[in-house]
């Protein structure tokens, strides 16, 4: 059955970061009784958890996205077209809670910013990349264009805005692919590229998810110019507590049902006004999206009341001074086997192979990323112990993954922007970044901008390790 | 000549042609495609659905019954209902500038009574091959797999920029008994998905050597 084989592979995936933690409770920090009985029963509900959520997402929001792609370019009509991938973008990021939360952060850096304007930015911002991403599809424009244009310009931009909205500027890149929306976005994309008849359509069935990332960032900068840095009191990241079961359930439920609600609604309409399914597509859908909701919820409490707490404490025993060979070491370990239980980067790998009619395996893509994430894991290390600027690390590495671009097969280039926004999801943002936040806190760094620094890393490592492994490819075979 | 087909669970296609290969094949070309599940129930829910890979090999004659072994021999270390494998003859066989003539063995082979099964092929619209597959499996198909593809569309279809719209397909292939096949194209026949102008179409061919691959076969 379906199911018991998504378990099977998720447990491959969950099990080395259980492994990892363990061995590290039996020598070098042992973790406090509690906090290894919570992470055991997290691992478990994040097993499940992204099981369910996986199956779900293969029949539930992958066709709907697809479908209603493939059925928009089939309606021949810019306007409609353009009107109608920007109110997505919009809408799924209004509802992500994720944006919510970044929005009342700047508050705090500036409270002469109205924090439902900057939603609604950084929802315009998605929405108009959506459209323009979508569009270039259809025009064929090359990719790698956009790219480069768009990320010199934000570089170019980030001059001019204050630091404190810099660092936001890159969270929301990261908060706005959430695991419902990424997932959607790039279905949505393979759907367009799809009805595209003519040659190397599936070459451009991806970079739609890369491209959106792009949108959030640029609208906060954008309006770190124009606002300023009036208050000058940091932003300390939530203290990570341990909240008990009863509290985290209801609080994971609301927020996945914020980003579910706007799927649901476009589902409605695109079967009502685009799609047309029969009736036995619309239960399967439908029985997908509930799974995709039940999974999520099991999968983020797992991640919140196991991993979190764990994390925590890890980061606090190892980033002792004495300590900090093994803590860049378990960094690079970390986050190693931590990508390959991220759930959008399940979703990424599993259609990349799919699109690819198989050549392009998904064991190969993890194991680039894989080798990325813990590159960028083990930098930030160096960085928590040694607390220099991040921008030695983010110019230089843009710098070099734009200029892979010239040498990379257009598909891979396309497919390392995408997993750029994807591998920064929920398990980076909790565990590891509570990892970090222990580890700076107990060797005397600054937690702010240390936690700032490693989800834009894991956001950029990916660009360099998956464009590489395109180069590589080049020699053993065409693409 | 023959062009052998195997169909098997996700990521063992590999394994097949390799197996193949050590038997004296020359290459394989691999598809992947979803199978359908054998309870209605969880087929609408969801949770029947499997990954599989659909292997091809085209087989010089004599060397077919032993890389047929290597296939059957290999799937019987997996689990049991691993796959199914059968074979089509091939008339014409171009390779680099070689080109391989093969006319006759189909008599040959027919009267060895290789030839119990048939498979047959409905292309549909992308959305409606399960439609399809339960109509065939209420007339006696026992199971199928679905491949993605996409129509060539029409001259006159064209132009949303330049670009061709091109429509989604998806091609259902059923392996039946012989005697089943009339029943399940007939059942298909009045579906929705195959009446309208350029919605579908289905076909039957015969095939021989079918094989049941895994554990318990014989």
């Amino acid at each position: 059955m379906a199911l018991i084989h998504k378990i099977k592979e998720t447990i491959v995936s969950v099990v080395p970061i259980m492994v990892l933690v363990l061995i590290l409770n039996f020598t070098a920090a042992p973790l406090s009784p509690l906090t290894l009985l919570r992470f055991l029963i997290g691992g478990i509900f994040t097993i499940l958890g992204l099981s369910l959520f996986l199956l779900g997402a293969d029949i539930g929001i992958i066709p709907i996205g697809e479908k209603g792609g493939a059925a928009l370019t089939r309606k021949k009509n810019l306007p409609l077209f353009l009107c109608v991938s920007f109110a997505i973008g919009f809408i799924i990021t209004f509802a992500e809670p994720d944006v919510q939360v970044l929005a009342q952060q700047v508050q705090i850096i500036n409270p002469a910013v109205n924090s439902t304007l900057l939603v609604v930015m950084i929802s315009i911002g998605v929405g108009l990349f959506v459209s323009i991403g979508l569009l270039r599809t259809v025009l064929q424009i090359p990719i790698k264009l956009f790219f480069l244009i768009f990320y010199v310009l934000l570089f170019a931009a980030a001059f001019f805005t204050p630091s404190d909205f810099l660092s936001i500027a890159f969270d929301a890149g990261g908060a706005t692919t959430g695991p419902m929306t990424v997932p959607f976005i790039l279905a949505l994309g393979m759907g367009v590229a799809a009805v595209r008849g003519g040659k190397n359509n599936h070459t451009d069935s991806f970079g739609l998810t890369g491209l959106v990332s792009i949108g959030p960032i640029i609208a906060v900068i954008i309006l770190g110019i124009i606002m300023g840095n009036s208050n000058s009191t940091t932003l300390i990241p939530e203290a990570a507590a341990n909240p008990v079961l009863g509290h985290i359930i209801p609080e994971v439920f609301v927020e996945v049902s914020k980003a579910l609600l706007p799927l649901i609604i476009l589902f409605i309409l695109f079967q009502l006004f685009l799609i047309k399914m029969p009736p036995k597509q619309i239960i399967r859908m439908s029985a997908g999206l509930i799974y995709s909701f039940l999974g999520l919820i099991l999968f983020l409490t797992g991640v919140k009341y196991g991993f979190m707490p764990a994390g925590t404490e890890l980061g606090a025993v190892l980033g002792k001074p004495e300590n900090a060979a093994l803590l860049i070491l378990v960094g690079a370990i970390m986050g190693a086997v931590v990508v390959c239980a991220e759930p959008a980067v399940w979703v990424l790998t599993h259609q990349v192979e799919h699109i690819s009619g198989g050549s392009i395996k998904r064991k190969t893509l993890l194991t680039a990323l894989a080798f990325g994430v813990s590159l960028s894991i083990a930098l930030s290390m160096i960085r928590v112990t040694h607390g220099f600027s991040i921008w030695f690390y983010l110019i230089p590495g843009y710098t070099l993954a734009l200029l892979l671009m010239v040498f990379c097969p257009k598909m891979y280039t396309a497919i390392a922007f995408d997993s750029g926004g994807v591998a920064s999801g929920p398990m980076t943002s909790t565990f590891i970044l509570s990892f970090t936040l222990g580890a700076s806190l107990a060797s005397g760094g600054n937690p702010v901008t240390d936690a700032f620094g490693v989800i834009a890393m894991v956001a950029m490592t990916p660009l360099i390790a998956i464009q590489i492994l395109g180069i590589l490819s080049i020699k053993r075979g065409k693409h | 000549m023959k062009i052998l087909t195997a169909i098997v669970p996700h990521n063992q296609g590999e394994l097949i042609a390799e197996a193949a290969r050590k038997a004296g094949a020359a290459g394989a070309t691999i598809q992947q495609g979803r199978g359908t599940a054998h309870n209605q129930i969880l087929q609408l829910l969801g949770l029947g659905d499997s990954e599989k890979d659909i292997v091809f090999i085209v087989v010089p004659l004599a060397s077919y019954p032993a890389i047929e072994k290597a296939i059957v021999d290999k799937s019987k270390l997996a689990k049991p209902h691993y796959g199914i494998l059968f074979s089509r003859h091939v008339h014409y066989f171009l390779k680099n500038t070689d080109v391989i003539f093969d006319q006759q063995i189909e008599e040959a082979d027919s009267m060895k009574n290789t030839n119990t099964h048939e498979l047959i092929t409905i292309i549909v619209n992308a959305g409606f091959a399960d439609d399809a597959m339960e109509a065939a499996r209420k007339a006696g198909a026992s199971g199928g797999t679905i491949l993605n593809g996409r129509g060539t569309g029409r001259a006159e279809d064209v132009s949303f920029f330049g670009i061709t719209i091109v429509p989604e397909k998806e091609v259902l292939l059923i392996l039946v008994e012989k005697g089943k096949s009339p029943a399940i194209l007939e059942a298909v026949k009045t579906l929705e998905s195959l009446t309208g102008p350029g919605t579908g179409i289905a076909y039957c061919t015969e095939v021989s050597d079918f094989v049941q691959l895994g554990k318990d076969t014989k």
